[in-house]
């Protein structure tokens, strides 16, 4: 899947925008909780989790920044984006 | 996913850190408490000038095709300045029972990097860096270090030995498997080949979202926050849900 990761991030967005997860998030680009098996490893990005570090990181590089939030709780159960 | 290579990936948790949290309300310009609980931007390598316009999603690429191809344009006006041997920092979530939830959230196994010394543990954390980043393992783990023996008590049978841990949550990421332990002196030798191991080992779970969601709440499993939610939609609908709840039968 060329463009894989992309397509979770519009899926998990589309079903965010008709409010059937108002909380539930794109960041499902990652490939991670999908809700059907995967391949195992499918490709993934690595994420950096800290804002400070991965800025300083982007400055020292000069790669430009890619930069997503989310919460790891969807109704306040954990487990799930 | 080819096109996220020539970026640097920063992925925040929204509720979990005061300050991430302020800059994001100042990225997006929110000032009535309502930051919502995605957020997406791209910015220039000096993190200061918004290449797109910060939002919720990335909508307005269009198409996930067209996200890459724009992607890719944008990250060909900067030049890499660091040399190919280059390796980043490993990178790790805040806090360990933090990094169980995100880990189960992204159904991916973790790695715990744990020594009572804090000039150890880093001199540990910086003994992984270069295969952590190698290509077949970049992104298939959740990485996080601790001083703290009290932070290892997720793990079920944890030795308190320190080393470093991989780790597999549970489902919900309360709790989770230890599949391998290696000792400071095993890390440089043994790390690359023990997480491609536990990498071609690891079963993901069959998550359906509801009913994820819904045995959560059946279990009293909840995860509390630091910073309260402020996502007005999400607010609503997670108190929707709890009377839905709540009435059942």
């Amino acid at each position: 899947m060329k463009h894989g990761a992309f397509e979770l991030l519009y899926r998990s967005y589309q079903r965010m925008r008709f409010g059937m997860f108002p909380v539930f998030l794109f960041l499902l680009f990652i490939g991670t909780s999908q809700l059907q098996a995967e391949e195992n490893p499918a490709e993934r990005i690595g994420w950096h989790a800290n804002l400070e570090k991965g800025l300083a990181l982007a400055k020292q590089t000069n790669r430009p920044v890619f930069l997503v939030s989310g919460a790891p709780a969807c109704l306040g159960v954990p487990g799930i984006w | 996913m080819k096109a996220s290579r020539d970026w640097v990936c920063i992925r925040l948790l929204t509720y979990e850190n005061e300050s991430e949290y302020k800059y994001m309300e100042r990225l997006l310009g929110v000032t009535d408490g309502t930051l919502p609980n995605t957020v997406f931007c791209l910015l220039s390598p000096d993190g200061k000038t918004k290449l797109t316009r910060p939002t919720r999603g990335p909508s307005i690429f269009r198409t996930p095709e067209n996200m890459a191809i724009q992607m890719k344009r944008m990250a060909s006006r900067y030049q890499t300045v660091v040399p190919d041997s280059f390796v980043a920092p490993v990178p790790l979530v805040d806090r360990v029972d933090l990094t169980m939830n995100v880990a189960a959230s992204d159904n991916r196994p973790m790695v715990v990097f744990y020594h009572p010394s804090p000039p150890d543990l880093q001199i540990l954390v910086e003994s992984a860096r270069p295969v952590v980043w190698d290509s077949r393992l970049t992104g298939q783990f959740m990485y996080a270090a601790t001083s703290s023996k009290e932070d290892l008590k997720a793990m079920v049978n944890a030795s308190g030995k320190a080393g470093v841990y991989i780790v597999e949550p549970d489902e919900y990421g309360v709790s989770g498997k230890i599949v391998r332990h290696l000792a400071p002196d095993n890390v440089k030798e043994s790390l690359k080949r023990e997480l491609s191991q536990a990498l071609a080992n690891f079963q993901p779970f069959q998550k359906n979202h509801q009913q994820h969601i819904r045995d959560g709440y059946l279990f009293g499993i909840e995860w509390e926050t630091l910073i309260p939610e402020s996502d007005p939609m999400s607010v609503q609908a997670k108190q929707r849900f709890k009377a839905r709840f709540d009435s059942r039968p």
